[in-house]
């Protein structure tokens, strides 16, 4: 083969293009890989002197003689009628000293409606939009008899960024959380998250973590206790999301440079995010798009702002535990990570945005979102190096030996950082799953995700559209002693 | 057969026997953490296992958990050293979730102890300095009360933010002072919270609260934070000087926060002053100052025009309050002309009418 490609006139342009594509790779490779080492010893730092902080300083005592600013929940909802009851019971729960919700019914076609007038006893009440914004039409808006702080917002389907503007139209108060309808907050989310709109007045949006409610023990609309999931796909999640929120978030969290808050779970001074135009409807990653605007908004504007990670507030939420519908998820996620850095790129390498502009999003850009790209021609351009005999097998052996010990050194160091500050799976047998995890994702699990970013990247650059379904059980099913929760083994 | 002699390869090795290194490292030391934090949380279970019911005898004193209060080291439990730290951890939690007696009674379990604290107050970690600061405030403020205030000119915000809070909860005005002189540490905290803050300290604070909001050299931030406090504190005197003030102040916030105290605390006497801000260039200082308007106005009908002209305001929160004012000044039939009409505004005055039902 080498002999029928390098004998024929092309074989010498074929090395070049081998040439470059395994430079491409390798540099890729080093470049990434060293930037989460140092972001994961950055986080380690982070996540330790922020585990000091918290035993220094007892939140609820320092909300509960301070100013709490009031705070709106804004949940939409699609289709969320097996679920809807149970979250709203759960929001209005929450430990916080003023907030409203406002679920927000982004034209369900199944019974989401009705499920939540029956439950609160809601009722048509005139409201006025304060945020001058095109939404789907608002067909009815709702305020309950029983709970005078729950509004529903009744309007045709425009999306879940259309949902949320609908919801701002109708938020009164000076912060808003903007969440999915189906997440569980803990009950003292709220007053962890708002942490630091207290101690630095210039912050504008500050997000929690998100974890993975899939084999917890679920009751009442709080998970009283805290197990791995069953399902191999949900346990991958697991490690992964400790690694996005604790290394990944805490890192760029201590370097001022984080571009994402979780659409699950995040809280916006309302202002800011009005004076900014709102929620991007253009992009299916409107929480990313809508934090990369804000930096951008208050840069261009000179005004002084601080975006927060806090790691202790937690929403639950349930992950996918089918390979074809992480896959969907994992597709939208790239092509809103796509949308949002493609749209801002002109920040990119400009002075005025500083860091953001000058190393963050070219982090995101050229490694976060062509990766997946580089990643899948690395697979290609390495078996094609071996066919040719350009290399030995002990080179590419050492050198796949290399990524895989390294994947699982970023595991593995997000799992201590979790056992350094939070630890919220108690049993030593779920630490050594979550080990052994660890291991096993690099084959397999990591070029699965690799795929379905590309494929993400592949459908951006197409320009598909639309977010595909992701079908929920519900944590309604997930109680103490029921069979069917999964959560007893 | 690996050709150990490549330098690539070698390099590669090396990698990975040095990444094996640490991720050994990091799961053993996980493991670590996952086994401390079990005895720890096992001895802390024991202690409140053991205390929890003497604890709670001794708020209600039935016990000889709580010392006599003049020798209270006389009958005082044993408690080891190495565990005495965690157990005024314990205690506090107890005594933040009492008040009166009974938490008088907790504290003074814990008293004969607070000197375990005395290494952490001196600790160059700051958030130790924080941490024993909290619980002494908590549990020895009447004897660590001079510590306490020294912690306001710690190095550290978040010290000085602990002791500012333990002081506060005290609510002795004789630190108020103090606290204002150190207010720039907190400058970057919000204004409710520091206002709040000052409003712990009760009345007893509004004379310097007062100097502070009228000296024109003071930053705005505070001079508006010390405003918002008078308000909360409902300090009446503070008025006719803020009225005084009203007319020469530039800064947007600190019209807002005068305008507000007059609003809550003032009576029409202070009218005058507040009208001409109803046409502010700043939404939220129009929106204030029709609030005032209508709380404070005889009815008259220039205010109800100047209220009423507020529904058309381009800022849907200032034609919200206008709404309200409406309401408040007896137009109540003007806001259903209003609501039954096909005006942008129809929704507001349809929903403060529906709110006043």
């Amino acid at each position: 083969m080498n002999e029928l490609i390098f004998g024929s006139p092309i074989g010498p342009y074929v090395g070049t293009v081998l040439w470059t594509l395994n430079a491409i790779v390798f540099s890729y490779f080093i470049v990434l890989n060293g930037s989460y080492l140092i972001t994961s010893v950055i986080a380690f730092r982070a996540v330790r002197r922020y585990a000091e902080r918290l035993r220094s300083l007892d939140v609820r005592e320092t909300i509960a003689h301070a100013g709490a600013p009031p705070i709106t929940l804004i949940a939409p909802a699609f289709n969320e009628e097996a679920t809807v009851v149970e979250s709203v019971r759960s929001l209005l729960s929450l430990n916080y000293p003023e907030f409203e919700v406002v679920v927000v019914n982004d034209g369900s076609k199944d019974e989401t409606v009705q499920r939540m007038i029956d439950a609160f006893e809601m009722r048509p009440f005139p409201k006025m939009s304060t945020f001058d914004v095109d939404t789907a039409h608002v067909r009815q808006t709702y305020r309950s008899r029983r709970h005078p702080h729950l509004w529903l917002v009744d309007k045709e389907n425009g999306g879940k960024a259309d949902a949320l503007n609908a919801g701002l139209c109708y938020c009164r108060t000076p912060l808003f959380c903007a969440m999915d309808a189906d997440t569980l907050l803990e009950r003292d989310a709220l007053i962890r998250v708002v942490r630091p709109f207290l101690e630095e007045s210039h912050t504008i949006a500050a997000g929690g973590i998100i974890r993975i409610a899939n084999g917890c023990v679920i009751e009442a609309g709080s998970v009283t206790e805290v197990r791995l999931p069953d399902s191999i796909v949900a346990r991958f999640q697991v490690l992964e999301y400790l690694r996005a929120f604790l290394v990944g978030r805490m890192g760029w969290e201590a370097l001022k440079g984080n571009l994402i808050i979780s659409g699950a779970f995040g809280i916006f001074r309302r202002s800011t995010v009005i004076a900014a135009g709102g929620f991007s409807t253009d992009t299916v990653g409107e929480d990313m798009e809508l934090v990369v605007r804000l930096h951008r908004y208050c840069m261009d504007h000179d005004l002084p702002y601080n975006i927060s990670f806090v790691p202790d507030p937690v929403a639950w939420t349930e992950a996918p535990e089918s390979l074809r519908v992480l896959g969907r998820q994992r597709d939208r996620w790239q092509r809103g990570l796509s949308e949002s850095l493609t749209k801002h790129r002109s920040m990119m390498f400009r002075r005025r945005y500083g860091r953001i502009g000058m190393w963050v999003m070219p982090h995101f850009y050229f490694l976060e979102m062509w990766g997946p790209l580089i990643e899948m021609i690395g697979y290609g351009v390495f078996a094609m190096t071996l066919l040719l005999g350009w290399t030995s097998a002990a080179y590419v052996s050492a050198f796949l030996l290399v990524a895989i010990v390294l994947g699982i050194t970023l595991s593995v160091s997000a799992l201590a950082l979790e056992e350094l500050a939070f630890r919220r799976y108690p049993r030593v047998k779920d630490l050594f799953r979550l080990f052994l995890l660890a291991v096993a994702e690099n084959v397999g699990y990591r070029q699965l995700t690799a795929f379905w970013r590309l494929r993400g990247l592949v459908r951006f650059l197409q320009k598909a559209e639309g977010w595909g379904a992701m079908p929920r059980v519900g944590f309604a099913k997930k109680t103490k002693g029921d069979p069917s929760s999964g959560g007893g083994s | 057969m690996i050709p150990t002699s490549d330098l690539p390869l070698q390099l590669a090795i090396t990698a990975v026997l040095v990444l094996t290194a640490f991720t050994l490292s990091f799961m053993g030391y996980a493991f670590l953490l996952h086994l401390r934090s079990l005895r720890v949380e096992r001895q802390r279970r024991a202690l409140e296992d053991r205390w929890k019911g003497r604890l709670l005898d001794a708020a209600t004193g039935d016990s000889a958990a709580a010392p006599d209060r003049d020798s209270p080291r006389a009958e005082a439990p044993e408690i080891d050293e190495d565990d005495r730290v965690l157990f005024l951890e314990l205690v506090t939690k107890y005594a933040r979730a009492l008040e009166g007696p009974e938490r008088q009674n907790i504290e003074r379990v814990g008293r004969p102890y607070l000197g375990a604290l005395d290494p952490l107050m001196d600790d160059p970690d700051a958030y130790r300095r924080a941490y024993a600061l909290d619980i002494l405030g908590e549990l020895g403020y009447e004897e660590g009360r001079t510590r306490i205030a020294k912690g306001l000119e710690d190095e550290s915000g978040l010290v000085a933010m602990v002791a500012a809070r333990a002081l506060a909860r005290h609510g002795d005005p004789s630190h108020v002072p103090l606290l204002l002189s150190r207010l720039e540490t907190f400058e970057s905290w919000s204004a409710n919270y520091l206002s709040s803050l000052l409003v712990s300290f009760g009345p007893g604070a509004s004379p310097v609260l007062r100097e502070l909001a009228s000296d024109p050299a003071a930053k705005s931030r505070f001079r508006s934070i010390a405003f918002q406090a008078l308000r909360e504190l409902h300090d009446i005197e503070s008025v006719e000087p803020a009225a005084r003030l009203l007319p020469q102040e530039d800064d947007p916030e600190v019209q807002a926060e005068i305008i507000r105290l007059i609003g809550a605390l003032g009576g029409p006497g202070q009218l005058a002053g507040i009208r001409p801000f109803a046409t502010s260039s700043a939404a939220h200082v129009r929106a204030l100052a029709l609030r005032a308007i209508s709380n404070l106005s005889d009815r008259r009908t220039s205010d109800v025009e100047m209220v009423s002209a507020g529904l058309d305001d381009p800022s849907p929160w200032v034609a919200l309050q206008a709404a309200h004012g409406l309401l408040a000044l007896g137009r109540s039939e003007e806001l259903k002309d209003l609501a039954h009409s096909t005006s942008p505004r129809a929704p507001l005055a349809a929903e403060v009418l529906e709110s006043a039902r």
